[in-house]
């Protein structure tokens, strides 16, 4: 049993479903992997053993236990046909074959749950928390509202949308507001300077709101790419505990020595790697800009690895392990680079000037702290009426 | 129409529509700010509370705050605007009697209300 599980809700269900069974997965292979080991061990120890005298070593058959298990021979410690007792001993060679098949299933399965039944499971959520806990769909959602905003607000700046009363385009009440102002109040030229300021405001709005949508955007399609790759990432490992299986099952000795020596190629699949933290970051942060925003609505494709720099990924370390703690460490530190990798992606998109706007200066860590510092500069003029 | 009825037509017009309408419309997409940003902030406070939420936060507010601005003073406008033409139906025997006729213009200013505050 898994100490603690990824507990998603709502939009998260998706990464989550996917996820979960694999860590489970992949902790029970890494179990039969240590069985597998275990009991090579005990064998091993069994053919060192000193032989009592008249005792011999037979071959015997015996059965590797799990769903990647196998018959093999084996010598045991057996009595030779020539001790005194052979005939009346209780214990017969039978019987000793028979208790090492049983030392062969308890060892196996003791190896085997104190993975699946530890808390290696839990470590394995925790260090990738940062990356599943994310709901993608809902930043996508909210990127997509923020878009409308930002169109809506390209709409104010629009010719004539705020045209003064003096103007051609301006509407007819505003010009007869203009001309028949109560007399009883202070003069309208306040509030035709802010009429006439509500276009400029709106286009310094627009330019926030624009980078605002663009960097939730990247954010958004960050998430879900790096957890589409924490999934396959799962899935390499997954596969690649599998062959180490497989391979014993052919070789029928430890995982180290394998035939093939292909210990990189993933049995029947295909192999991912690790996305790039700052090559992924650029990428993301020129695929949405704010110029885009502005022209329309933003497709942030959720969980489709969206944007991938081929050479800038970071090859897998449980590729290369053969050993179950090999497997357990080289998984555990690429789930470790995912969750890296991603916080320097995000930290790219924190600091990386958008590619489509040729005036910004800095990224939108910079743009914020502006946006912040001329808060007054910003703020519409009073009307006095 | 006389010179009074054009000028109250225009100033209750800009107070009892046009104004409200600008009001309305800056009031409804602040508050698409707000219910937009508020989920961002949370889901990027999961992954590691990354400080670019922090920064998503407060671009949010300050669009926020200065359309919540632009709101008021729509609103304030409008209602100043209304106050000021109502004095007048009081004092003005013509603008009375224009304002016996067109009833659409009794009563209260319709201001929008105040978009809610991100709470981030």
């Amino acid at each position: 049993m898994v100490a603690a599980r990824i507990d998603g809700g709502g939009g998260r269900g998706s990464v989550v479903e996917q996820v979960d069974p694999l860590l489970d997965e992949i902790l029970d292979l890494i179990g039969q992997l240590a069985g597998n080991e275990a009991v090579w061990r005990l064998l091993d120890s069994e053919d060192a053993r000193t032989l009592p005298e008249n005792f011999t070593r037979e071959v015997g058959w015996f059965r590797l236990p799990g769903p990647y298990g196998f018959d093999f021979s084996s010598l045991y410690v057996a009595m030779s046909t020539q001790h005194p007792d052979f005939f009346d001993s209780p214990v017969s060679n039978g019987d000793r074959e028979r208790i090492l098949q049983n030392a062969i299933d308890d060892l196996w399965h003791r190896e085997h749950d104190a993975w699946t039944g530890g808390a290696v499971g839990t470590v394995y959520r925790s260090v990738t928390r940062n990356v599943w806990e994310p709901d993608a769909a809902s930043l996508s959602r909210q990127a997509s509202a923020l878009g409308d905003v930002t169109r809506w607000l390209a709409s104010q700046v629009e010719a004539g949308e705020w045209a003064g009363p003096d103007t051609e385009l301006a509407p007819q009440w505003l010009a007869d507001l203009q001309k028949h102002w109560p007399a009883t109040s202070e003069s309208p030229q306040s509030f035709y300077a802010f009429w006439d300021d509500v276009n400029e405001k709106c286009a310094l709005y627009l330019h926030a709101t624009a980078r605002l949508t663009a960097t939730c955007a990247q954010v958004a399609g960050t998430v879900a790419d790096f957890q589409r790759n924490l999934v396959e990432i799962a899935t390499t490992a997954r596969d690649h505990a599998r062959l180490a299986l497989r391979q014993w099952q052919s070789w029928q000795d430890d995982s180290g020595a394998w035939p093939t020596g292909q210990t990189r190629e993933v049995f029947g699949g295909v192999a991912n790697d690790i996305l790039g933290g700052v090559s992924y970051g650029a990428g993301i942060v020129s695929l949405y800009g704010p110029a885009a925003a502005v022209a329309g609505p933003i497709s942030v494709v959720t969980g489709g690895l969206a944007y991938l720099v081929p050479d800038q990924v970071q090859v897998m370390e449980v590729r290369s392990a053969t050993v179950s703690s090999d497997v357990h460490r080289a998984f555990l530190a690429d789930l470790q680079t995912v969750a890296a990798h991603m916080t320097e992606a995000l930290d790219t998109v924190h600091t990386e000037p958008p590619s489509d706007d040729p005036t910004a200066t800095g990224g939108f860590g910079t743009f914020a702290g502006t946006v912040r510092a001329l808060r007054e500069d910003w703020r519409p003029p009073p009307v006095e009426l | 129409m006389s010179v009074i009825d054009v000028k109250m037509q225009a100033i209750y017009q800009a107070s009892h529509v046009e104004l409200p309408a600008r009001a309305s419309s800056f009031a409804g997409h602040a508050g698409d700010i707000t219910a937009a940003v508020e989920p961002v902030v949370a889901e990027v406070a999961l992954a590691g509370n990354h400080p670019i939420g922090a920064d998503l936060a407060d671009v949010a507010v300050e669009v926020f705050a200065h359309l919540r601005e632009l709101v008021r003073t729509f609103n304030d406008c409008a209602v100043g605007l209304d106050r000021m033409a109502d004095d007048l139906v009081a004092v003005d025997g013509e603008a009375g009697a224009w304002f016996a006729v067109h009833q659409e213009y009794v009563g209260d200013v319709p201001v929008a209300s105040e978009p809610a505050a991100p709470e981030v």
